[in-house]
């Protein structure tokens, strides 16, 4: 069994696309920095949702990583547009929402637009490694009724923002 | 829309566990993280850059506040984000006291909410900005110990006296 603490396996993220949507540069850079030395080789990135939008259809992601405060569409109207959009390129994208909040109601708000995962800042490598994980472990169902087309919002999600406790640290 | 009324589970097209492979030398370690922990804290001499550039922000954002020629919602809008960009970052690089001085200098603009006279306003949010000056360009990192609590509770006080938390 691997050494980190989750008993699941670990990854090669190298041919995962990764779309990273802040408009702040330096978070931008931190986040790569992490990325590319976790391995991934395809990191793309956006300063607005506009734009990240337009490299969604050029270059379609396997993930997307976006901020929360961010001008001059925010976070959650960006996820919102990603998982309910008509003209969504794909609504099935899981997405890890960045932010500085960590109240339960933004949390839960998060996982009602459609958001696999919530890192709290400050960044980590281990907890960006941690939210990857569980994205790429806990695949969201989608579901479809008479009225509403999305995200099941009754899902148990058992990752590192959501449910599992993020204290458990992966390098002792 | 459903044909029987029924609700339909679909899952994603396209799983990620179809992309990523658990062998072969690419694979995440603990070696991996540790050096990727490494590239972050040698972004710390590039953070105080950033921080000083983002004071700066938020230093012209409170001039054209009290200069009154701008919007003064865009000026606390600008303060606001920036701010909390630096609430998000400080702690990544264990200057966790500007992080919390960003974060009450959020918290106060979101209880700003025009009942009171600009001019007390406007002194809260140069408190705020007064203690990030003191703290950054003194370089205190972690919580800054007696001093990093002084500062802290002075602000905390300060703030709340002049602009009240709703109960």
């Amino acid at each position: 069994m691997h050494e980190l603490n989750n008993p699941r396996a670990d990854y090669d993220l190298s041919e995962l696309k990764i779309l990273l949507v802040d408009d702040n540069e330096n978070m931008r850079s931190m986040v790569k920095s992490i990325l590319y030395t976790l391995g991934a080789r395809t990191i793309n990135s956006s300063e607005d949702g506009d734009s990240a939008f337009t490299k969604m259809r050029t270059n379609p992601p396997d993930i997307i990583i976006c901020d929360w405060v961010m001008k001059p569409i925010s976070g959650p109207m960006f996820v919102k547009h990603i998982c309910r959009g008509k003209d969504s390129p794909n609504v099935y994208v899981p997405i890890i929402m960045l932010t500085a909040y960590a109240d339960m109601e933004k949390v839960l708000a998060s996982r009602d637009l459609g958001v696999n995962e919530f890192l709290v800042k400050p960044i980590s490598a281990k907890n960006l490694y941690r939210s990857i994980k569980a994205v790429i472990e806990n695949e969201k169902e989608f579901v479809k009724t008479d009225t509403y087309f999305g995200p099941d919002r009754r899902r148990v999600v058992k990752t590192s923002g959501f449910g599992e406790d993020r204290r458990s640290p992966v390098i002792e | 829309m459903t044909d029987n009324g029924k609700n339909i589970f679909i899952a994603s097209p396209n799983p990620l566990s179809g992309k990523v492979k658990s062998t072969g030398k690419n694979v995440v370690t603990q070696d991996t993280l540790r050096k990727a922990e490494k590239v972050l804290a040698d972004m710390a001499g590039d953070y105080i850059i950033w921080v000083k550039s983002d004071l700066l922000k938020i230093q012209y954002a409170y001039e054209d506040l009290i200069g009154g020629k701008v919007e003064r919602k865009e000026c606390l809008d600008q303060i606001f984000s920036t701010s909390h960009d630096i609430k998000g970052q400080g702690g990544t690089f264990g200057y966790t006291l500007i992080t919390q001085i960003g974060n009450f200098l959020c918290r106060l603009i979101e209880r700003l909410d025009h009942s009171l006279p600009v001019e007390i306003e406007n002194k809260a949010v140069q408190i705020h900005i007064d203690a990030l000056h003191v703290v950054i360009h003194s370089n205190m990192k972690g919580g800054g110990g007696i001093e990093g609590n002084r500062i802290l509770d002075g602000i905390e006080l300060m703030g709340k006296k002049l602009v009240p938390e709703k109960s």
